[in-house]
């Protein structure tokens, strides 16, 4: 059926498959698990209604516009013109435009295809034809649309329910609109337009009697040629059934004849084709381009203005059809149910056909914050325009700065997306790497704060009513590195049932962290930190940015650790933005950056043996600390401390525990550290803590094959926070944070770890040495061979040739009979 | 060539030198200045056109998540202004699930097949690029996939692939790879970020010689200018869409 059931919605999004958050979802800009950048994850009906948490300008203009409105209205300007929508934006993009490529395969069950698949099997002919979804090109000929949205098959599913309840609903007259339906459907799995025409369900015998069945026939045939991209013919006969008042379809008739209609406009190819037709001809100039390039350029520009002007014109004639038509749609009221999806059928060809005077148009309608801006879909297209306005396609610096000083809540997105998504704020000590594009773009955020707090100090205060000045001071506060005292008296002012607040307050607790006040900074994050607690909070995201405040002026070890634990978010409300959101472990919580930063890089090896014993840390960080604890006292050759963490080890780590016992019973130093070797290459035990998790316990898991063992379990050990995250680079952090109980210990240990081998590097110098001790041992020339391989590329210390080379002669010449010789043909 | 050799024979040296150098590409010469490096952006959905690739995009036309048994498609839903006569790459990116990811390539191999095939159609460069990084389990699907692709390619259509940086520290990868371009990532490359930077900088000759034609770079962890100098084709990556800010190169 052609029908979508969110046809009430009918927006551009919907129209073109457009998806909000893909470019999140598809995962092809890093995601920061503890907080998400781009978009918030409180429940889209609760941010509707002013429960912001904490909104950052990195976020994107869907989340910012409802955030501006929200403070500017404050919370009883939100009880008097409530407004819901945002949820609706993104309840289309939870698939975010993937479809399974599965969809119609004997082993699909899951998709809505495989839904009329079932539903329509007891009608459906024995040996029935396979059927698929496919994708077209587009008319810009790059981008592609799915020919038959999901919805229509369940359309479909609900249609067959309701004509098999008829009374005159013989299993003949299902089994033959089930074939019609089909017929249809096969339709979507053609990726060129124009299917054969015999392939549509054409008319009935004439033994079909009955006006019911045979106008739902008429509609297939109609939708056949809609789905076969025939559009004169699909509008034609969707007339037709629109002219019938007695059709059962006569309500769709019009209102698909316009989708027909705006369909074709949609994917005309012809200005394309004209535009290539003009590129063709302007390249054959090239000898009028060398010998006269003014007359060149004349001419080039002016082939081109005329084609400007032929599209125009073209583009204004198929929007005046479709406005005709919705004219004649809203003023027959018979067909009221259809109205709003008429209308925003039209305001999405407004969008298509005449982009810059809807976008106007929106612009100039979303100033009001009293105005719902989710009726007509209104501001998810006003969002879809202004990512091609101004950010697919470069920015006309001077169409901004009118369009900012025209419309205050642009003004005030864009000065916050300025910052948000060029630099992390200035004077945070983790800037990105320093270019000239981060100092331009630094210089342009300070340039904003400063036009943010200029707009705050200008505006005059609102007693009732919208009050753009609560906005202003948020966005400076936002954008602020330092805090000069009346902002700091403003923020301190707004009050706990502000829609700002819980922003306001985290930028006080950053802005004080900064300025060097932790007490203060501190105390925020714990009032906060106690209104966001449960397991499920407001705002996830929320509480780990108070936590991640908390911890950067945490002034004790113990406090520290009590504060390491995030739980990672995944999106808006419950929804997700990835996929693999919902994976084993995907939400356990975990040390953040800067825990890990801290953990691996900051603490002695008696503190992380004695952390492990934390009973607010998680199983897997726990038993990473103890295993961490070991590797590290047995490299720095402590043995006490290592023998203490072995024994910690079997206790708490049930997959280590025999391996931590046989350590423990050898008698020496060195047989212990070999040991440690054999272990740490069965389990490829590492010496940090990491963000890794797929399970709520440390599983590791002993190398089935020892031929694809090598010595790549770390790199260099050092307090880089990204080395050990599970996305790199992404997470934004506040200084490090430094605390240890033993300073002494703890940078006596560090600075040695730091100046440790690779794992290469350890376990090839620890093999060549143990080979010359005990060169009988069955094992050495297993080890040799894995010392070779792990040369051959990864994370390698100067010198790893001549250890290659070193352990490749020696394999060579003294096990020259083992199957690992013979298994060894290189060195590296 | 896979005998046993005895230390400190000098003759035994030279074998091992000679086995080397014909065997193991990382030995190879090491990457020279391109005469005109040629820079094309890398162009995900939403992506602007940066004014110094407007001559030539890698536009991602197509987009395959692999998550548990689920082979996910979505196509480019928008595509941006490209200035007449632009040479366009089309891109197929294979997206992995991280947190359920594949048990193996196979299963999706005519899906991102018939992708390719259909991206090859949509460009006009000649090229064609696949963006999958498989992981060390997948290698053999993934070498058999490459094949499968180049080999139901038109014979004029090149085929590129990205690759992950340390792919080009490892034959296995690189030696029976059928693909005409190796596009290595010099960026986002985790735990061995420092190393490989200071490889791709400083030493090159480490590298294999596959990786000298192109590499691929981002605009947030950008090398000298001389580095980037020496491949003939370059393709770039901007976490920020190639928005504000992010032009400067």
């Amino acid at each position: 059926m052609l029908i979508p059931r969110s046809w009430r919605h009918a927006s551009l999004a919907l129209m073109l498959g457009l998806a909000a958050g893909g470019a999140i979802a598809s995962g092809d800009v890093p995601y920061d698990i503890f907080v998400p950048r781009y978009a918030s994850d409180v429940d889209p009906d609760r941010y509707d209604a002013g429960e912001l948490g904490v909104v950052l300008p990195s976020y994107g203009r869907a989340f910012l516009y409802p955030a501006w409105r929200a403070i500017v209205l404050g919370r009883e300007g939100l009880q008097r013109a409530p407004a819901k929508g945002l949820g609706d934006i993104f309840a289309g993009d939870r698939s975010a435009g993937w479809t399974d490529a599965n969809a119609g395969a004997a082993s699909d069950s899951e998709t809505p295809l495989a839904a009329w698949l079932k539903a329509s099997a007891p009608y459906a002919a024995p040996a029935r034809e396979k059927l698929t979804e496919g994708m077209r090109k587009a008319a810009d000929e790059y981008s592609q649309y799915l020919v038959c949205n999901e919805s229509a098959f369940s359309f479909a599913v609900e249609t067959l329910d309701r004509l098999a309840k008829r009374n005159d609903a013989s299993p003949q007259r299902l089994r033959t609109w089930v074939e019609g339906q089909d017929k249809v459907f096969a339709i979507c799995g053609v990726k060129e337009e124009r299917a054969a025409i015999d392939a549509y369900p054409l008319g009935l015998p004439a033994s079909e009697t009955s006006f019911f069945w045979r106008q739902m026939r008429d509609y297939q045939t109609a939708a056949a040629a809609f789905y076969n991209g025939d559009f004169d013919d699909s509008a034609r006969r969707f007339e037709a059934i629109g002219a019938n008042p007695r059709s059962p379809m006569f309500v769709w008739g019009a209102y698909l004849a316009l989708r027909s209609r705006a369909r074709a406009a949609d994917l005309d190819t012809t200005p394309a084709t004209q535009r290539k037709e003009v590129d063709r001809k302007v390249a054959a100039q090239s000898a009028l381009q060398k010998s006269n390039p003014t007359a060149y350029e004349a001419m080039r520009q002016a082939a081109y203005a005329a084609l400007e002007r032929e599209t125009a014109a073209r583009r204004a004639r198929q929007l005046a059809d479709l406005e005709a038509r919705t004219r004649a749609i809203l003023a027959d009221p018979r067909l009221a149910e259809i109205h709003p999806a008429a209308r925003g059928t039209l305001h999405t060809m407004q969008a298509r056909l005449a982009p810059q005077a809807r976008f106007d148009t929106l612009t100039a309608e979303l100033d009001d914050p009293g105005a719902d801006p989710y009726a007509e879909s209104r501001f998810n297209d006003w969002r879809i325009l202004a990512d091609t306005f101004y950010d697919n396609n470069g920015v006309d610096k001077a169409v901004e700065a009118q369009a900012r000083a025209r419309h205050p809540f642009f003004d005030w997105i864009r000065g916050l997306q300025v910052c948000g998504q060029s630099v992390t704020v200035a004077g945070e000590s983790e800037p990105p790497k320093e270019n000239k594009g981060v100092r331009e773009a630094r210089e342009r955020c300070r340039a904003e704060y400063a036009h943010a707090l200029a707009q705050w100090q200008a505006a005059a205060p609102v007693s009732n009513g919208p009050d753009p000045r609560r906005a202003w001071l948020t966005a400076a506060l936002m954008l602020a590195d330092t805090l000069p005292p009346e902002l700091e008296q403003a923020a301190l002012a707004v009050p706990a049932q502000a829609p700002e607040y819980l922003t306001v307050r985290y930028n006080l607790a950053r802005l004080y962290r900064l300025r060097g006040h932790a007490g203060q900074a501190r105390a925020i994050g714990d009032e906060q930190l106690r209104n966001l607690r449960g397991e499920k909070p407001l705002s996830m995201a929320a509480r780990n940015l108070f936590m991640q405040e908390c911890f950067a002026t945490a002034a004790t070890v113990d406090e520290a650790l009590g504060l390491l634990l995030r739980t990672p978010t995944f999106g808006i409300g419950s929804a997700a933005l990835r996929y693999d959101a919902d994976s084993p472990g995907a939400r356990l919580p975990r040390p953040a950056g800067d825990g890990l930063r801290w953990l691996n890089g900051h603490l002695g090896n008696a503190e992380l043996l004695a952390a492990a014993d934390d009973q607010r840390l998680d199983a897997v960080t726990r038993a990473q600390l103890g295993v961490s604890a070991w590797l590290r006292a047995d490299m720095l050759g402590q043995g006490e401390l290592a023998a203490h963490a072995a024994g910690w080890v079997a206790v708490h780590v049930p997959m280590l525990k025999a391996s931590a016992a046989r350590y423990l019973g050898l008698p020496t130093l060195a047989q212990r550290r070999h040991a440690l070797v054999l272990v740490m290459l069965d389990y490829q035990l590492h010496p940090y803590v990491d963000s890794h998790r797929t399970d709520i316990t440390a599983k590791w898991e002993k190398q089935k094959d020892p031929s694809v063992v090598t010595a790549s379990m770390w790199c260099k050990i050092d307090d880089d926070p990204y080395a050990y995250a599970s996305e790199s680079g992404v997470e934004q952090l506040p200084p490090a944070l430094r605390i240890s109980a033993n300073p002494a210990a703890r940078d006596h240990d560090i600075g040695l770890i730091k100046r440790s081998k690779t794992a290469t590097g350890y376990v090839g110098h620890h093999v060549m040495a143990w080979a010359a001790a005990h060169p009988k041992d069955a094992q050495v020339p297993w080890l040799l061979s894995v010392v070779v391989s792990s040369t051959r590329g990864g994370c390698l210390d100067p010198g790893s040739s001549k250890l290659s080379r070193a352990a490749f002669v020696l394999l060579h010449a003294k096990y020259k009979n083992s199957e690992w010789t013979e298994n060894t043909p290189y060195w590296y | 060539m896979r005998k046993g050799i005895r230390a400190g024979a000098a003759a035994t040296w030279l074998r091992v030198l000679l086995c080397l150098c014909c065997a193991y590409p990382s030995l190879a010469p090491a990457a020279t200045p391109a005469a005109e490096s040629r820079r094309i952006a890398w162009l995900w959905d939403g992506a602007g056109v940066p004014a110094w690739s407007a001559g030539e995009v890698a536009l991602v036309v197509r987009h395959v998540f692999l998550r548990g048994d689920k082979v996910l498609l979505r196509p480019r839903s928008s595509t941006p202004a490209l200035a007449p006569q632009a040479r366009v790459i089309p891109v197929v990116h294979v997206q992995l699930s991280g947190g359920d990811p594949p048990r193996d390539l196979a299963h999706a191999q005519e899906t991102i097949v018939t992708a390719m095939l259909e991206a090859a159609r949509m460009g006009n460069a000649g090229w064609v690029q696949l963006d999958l990084e498989a992981r060390p389990s997948q290698r053999a699907d993934y070498l058999a996939l490459v094949r499968e692709i180049r080999a139901r390619l038109p014979a004029a259509t090149r085929l590129s692939v990205t690759a992950l940086a340390w792919w080009c520290r490892d034959r296995r990868w690189l030696a029976p790879l059928a693909a005409d371009e190796v596009v290595p990532m010099y960026f986002r490359m985790g735990r061995d970020s420092a190393r490989l930077r200071a490889i791709v900088a400083g030493q090159p000759r480490l590298l294999a010689a596959r990786c000298n034609a192109a590499a691929g770079f981002s605009m947030q962890e950008p090398f000298a200018p001389e580095v980037t100098a020496r491949y003939p084709r370059t393709y770039w990556f901007d976490d920020l869409r190639w928005k504000t800010g992010a032009e400067e190169k």
